[in-house]
């Protein structure tokens, strides 16, 4: 692997792990809730980067729908495993949360549900790419429902609002975490930072890797004509 | 002070969600890096084959 991406991962990584260990250590108790708060440095991160990466792939599908190239659709696929990974990882850590806190691991709040809902539509972003030819019908089907994970993530911003929910109101950006001491802020703002810092860098690897693999592809198959 | 939280072991669902985390996070990107990797020698097999 060139030296530029080992270089670029080791910061990231570096980055990533100080943010936990300021999170995990540096960070102060919280008054109600004890040390257990602590995983709002990882759930809060991992929901922010999930909703980035709807609205990179919202960007990439649009490109997509106007190029006739593979390359959106490739970049699109790196997008939606990541922004999958992040899915994956804001439900789990959610879930442990609500278990010390709420006494319950799942609710089909509106919160979650459309979490939840979120984390299929990127699962069957994944799951159209594998199985359909690719072509313009293969690119234009993964541009809508790249669309489409875009279009859910303000539903599940607003679910706080709009229904009855255990899930807590939207703290952080509606009232600019007044309701945080600035130390907890700082380092919350750090960590959401750093993984989608990590993110981008994953999918930059990703969407290489896929370019590469098609570039084997097509040397091969010339070799064998 | 005595509050709900200070009652709650926490150690248990910190490490659960961030050892996961650590583990998809670090997995995917090993696996990311392995992947290049073999990319990277299989391209330069076929460069290599190419070459009249």
């Amino acid at each position: 692997m060139d030296k530029k991406l080992w270089t670029s991962g080791a910061i990231m990584t570096a980055l990533l792990v100080a943010s936990w260990y300021a999170g995990l250590v540096l960070a102060p108790t919280e008054i109600a809730m004890g040390d257990v708060y602590r995983i709002i440095y990882l759930h809060v991160p991992s929901a922010f980067a999930a909703f980035t990466f709807s609205a990179v792939l919202f960007g990439l599908a649009i490109w997509a729908m106007r190029s006739k190239s593979e390359t959106p659709v490739r970049w699109m696929k790196a997008a939606a495993e990541v922004g999958f990974l992040f899915t994956v990882l804001c439900l789990f850590t959610g879930s442990v949360w609500g278990y010390p806190t709420w006494g319950t691991w799942w609710t089909w709040d509106a919160r979650l549900t459309t979490t939840f809902v979120l984390g299929l539509l990127y699962a069957g972003f994944l799951v159209l790419h594998a199985t359909l030819e690719p072509g313009p019908a293969r690119t234009k089907a993964l541009a809508v429902l790249g669309i489409l994970i875009f279009a859910d993530v303000p539903i599940i911003y607003k679910s706080v609002t709009w229904w009855r929910t255990l899930h807590q109101p939207t703290d952080i950006i509606d009232r600019r975490g007044e309701n945080m001491n600035p130390e907890m802020l700082q380092i919350l703002i750090l960590c959401v930072l750093a993984l989608i810092a990590y993110g981008i860098w994953m999918m930059t690897v990703r969407a290489k890797n896929l370019a590469i693999a098609s570039e084997v592809e097509s040397a091969s198959f010339e070799q064998m004509k | 002070m005595e509050t709900y939280g200070s009652g709650i072991n926490a150690f248990p669902y910190l490490w659960m969600s961030f050892g996961v985390g650590a583990v998809l996070i670090f997995g995917y990107s090993s696996w990311l890096c392995a992947e290049r990797r073999k990319l990277a020698r299989q391209l330069a097999v076929v460069k290599k084959n190419h070459k009249p």
